[in-house]
């Protein structure tokens, strides 16, 4: 099916990196990473610098790894770059379009350089540039669009080839909150209704939790998890108790019926956070809100959010 | 602008996927109707049209002055260039398509970051660089090759004796050829290598127009204090000096311009040439292997 008789295998994990690696010069991008990820909408999330761009680009075959493995769709991109990318889009950062050509000529040329046929490239141009909702103005120049349409066009550029995997950097970069919005339901929509997978790099928590169902968290360019994005929003083994004052003498006197007292977390000065390990904590809240005379204003379990990944974990300690 | 993403449905493709050679290929023949101006506008089509209209204009000058000549009973082989008269005749088209075509063909994708979508897909680095340098080199082999064919035409419908004069025009085929491709690819190349050194269309159109243009009148001035023979290895460093030396060789003539009589034999000059035009595709493929996109 390809010129180059490399092609995607089947029932191969979509990416597999092992022990990746790559510095620049005294710079460590990426540190020992290894991974393994399924078709999904998989986010890709860490700090601006944590290293999500370069691997990126490790597994479009643009950056060669120092040193480790990496095999996407089941080949490798430091061999088969030019055939590799035949079945990957890549939607870039920043805005990369010419101002002076219409989107229909770039998208047109683009999908050529990706393999197509002419006569498909031209059909598959028209079809990925109303699939991402762009009109009579994909034969305007690209200089007079919005940003929400010279985002479309891009990632058009990037599906125009029918990718078997979808690589997104921080596709929602400069747009509205309204265009965000529809940003993300397209990349939803994509992933899920047209089975692509798609890695969609991030550094906006709440765009993960929107639409991804599997979560790499990397920081410094190490791995810090990766999991079914369900894991990170479980409940914790914290209840948090807040009160409208008196939160230091509650807290002394839970401590003194036994409870698990944890530090609060940033600057929390409402709340005691409780740790759950075995007692039943109900009663000894009560009667210690009753005793102080307290005006409690809730008792809850707290759930993982996003965040915590980026913080230092829970000191859940014996204080 | 729609406010909404309407979705009229993705279709799979499953059709062939042509791999490296259809996306080098593709980017070739983008790339020369660019440098044509074609599928572009009005505007950009004036420069092309020129470098590759003047050139055959002075072509039917020169069969119409054969011509004339010819039935006043004059021999104007001597005075009126033939084949190997062409280059030295026209070359300001073709360094003026080069001086403006080649920032052109890569400026622009530098300066949008254009590269980064490139390169995310079917071809390589060094494919890109080449070819551009394909298609600039097939401009410039146009601008070239369209008064030749002129020109040997008008030979032929000139003479009575038609099956001698096909016969010379074969003959003289390999050295319009060898002579053409070897000015296209030298002076694209070099111009690309110049280009690829800066998004700004301007200084990079000053740079190449210097680089063909400087060297000459320097050689020129050099040779002309006569400073003895060691002076005349200073044609080498003319780019005109060294395509024009190039031309007499495949036709085996005496080079024309000034610093090309600088007694170096065309051979040498050649081989400069061909140094020239190596360098600058090893400097163009070096500066994409490192461009950052």
């Amino acid at each position: 099916m390809t010129a180059q008789g490399i092609a995607p295998g089947t029932d191969v994990p979509v990416v597999r990196v092992g022990s990746l690696t790559k510095r620049y010069g005294t710079i460590t991008a990426l540190d020992d990473l290894t991974l393994e990820l399924a078709p999904g909408i998989v986010g890709l999330v860490g700090a601006n610098g944590a290293g999500k761009s370069t691997l990126i680009k490790i597994l479009l075959g643009l950056l060669a790894p120092t040193s480790g493995e990496v095999a996407v769709l089941g080949i490798d991109p430091t061999v088969h770059g030019t055939a590799l990318r035949q079945f990957v889009g890549y939607m870039p950062e920043h805005n990369v379009m010419p101002p002076d050509v219409s989107a229909t000529e770039l998208v047109a040329h683009l999908a050529q350089l990706s393999g197509l046929p002419s006569s498909a490239a031209r059909e598959r141009t028209s079809d990925v540039l109303r699939h991402v909702g762009l009109y009579e103005e994909r034969y305007r120049p690209i200089g007079g669009y919005s940003t929400g349409m010279r985002q479309r066009a891009q990632l058009a550029q990037a599906l125009v080839h029918d990718p078997r995997l979808l690589l997104l950097d921080e596709p929602t970069n400069g747009l509205d909150p309204a265009g965000r919005d529809e940003m993300l339901q397209l990349i939803r929509r994509t992933g899920r209704e047209f089975g692509i997978a798609i890695i969609l790099a991030s550094h906006l928590l709440g765009e993960i939790e929107q639409v991804c169902d599997f979560l790499v968290a990397i920081d410094g360019g190490r791995l810090l998890r990766a999991a079914p994005l369900t894991d990170f929003t479980t409940e914790t083994g914290i209840l948090r108790v807040e009160v409208e004052h008196g939160r230091d003498a509650l807290a002394a006197a839970l401590r003194a019926r036994g409870l698990s007292v944890v530090d609060s977390v940033n600057g929390d000065v409402r709340s005691v956070q409780i740790a759950l390990d075995g007692l039943e904590p109900y009663d000894a809240i009560r009667d210690a809100v009753a005793e102080l005379g307290l005006p409690l204003i809730l008792i809850e379990h707290r759930r993982h959010s996003l965040e915590d990944l980026f913080r230092e974990p829970l000191a859940v300690g014996d204080r | 602008m729609t406010g909404s993403i309407y979705d009229l449905g993705y279709r799979r493709y499953d059709g062939p996927r042509l791999g490296r050679r259809h996306a080098v290929a593709s980017l070739v023949r983008h790339s020369l109707r660019s440098v044509l101006g074609l599928g572009r506008g009005g505007r950009a089509k004036v420069l092309p049209l020129l470098c590759i209209g003047m050139p055959a204009v002075i072509a039917v000058l020169l069969v119409g002055i054969r011509a004339l000549a010819a039935r006043g009973g004059i021999d104007s082989s001597e005075i009126v260039p033939g084949h190997e008269g062409i280059y030295p005749t026209i070359w300001v088209f073709p360094v003026l398509f080069v001086a403006a075509q080649a920032p052109e063909l890569l400026g622009r994708d530098q300066r949008y970051k254009v590269l980064t979508l490139y390169f995310a897909r079917a071809l390589r680095r060094p494919d890109y660089a080449l070819g551009k340098l394909v298609a600039l080199s097939l401009g410039v082999l146009a601008i070239l090759l369209v008064p030749h064919l002129v020109l040997g035409v008008g030979s032929i419908l000139l003479t009575t004796d038609t099956t001698r004069a096909i016969g010379e025009e074969l003959g003289v085929l390999p050295a319009v050829f060898g002579s053409s491709v070897v000015i296209a690819v030298v002076a694209s190349a070099l111009a690309l290598a110049i280009s690829s050194l800066t998004p700004r269309r301007a200084y990079a159109t000053a740079a190449i127009f210097g680089a063909f243009i400087i060297p000459g009148i320097v050689a020129a001035i050099v040779i002309g204090l006569d400073l003895g023979t060691a002076s005349q290895w200073i044609a080498l460093l003319d780019v005109g000096a060294l395509l024009d030396g190039a031309n007499a060789w495949f036709f085996g003539v005496d080079p024309s311009t000034a610093a090309a009589l600088s007694g170096l034999s065309t051979g040498i000059l050649l081989g400069g040439a061909l140094l020239v035009g190596a360098g600058s595709v090893v400097a163009l493929v070096a500066r994409y292997q490192r461009i950052q996109a």
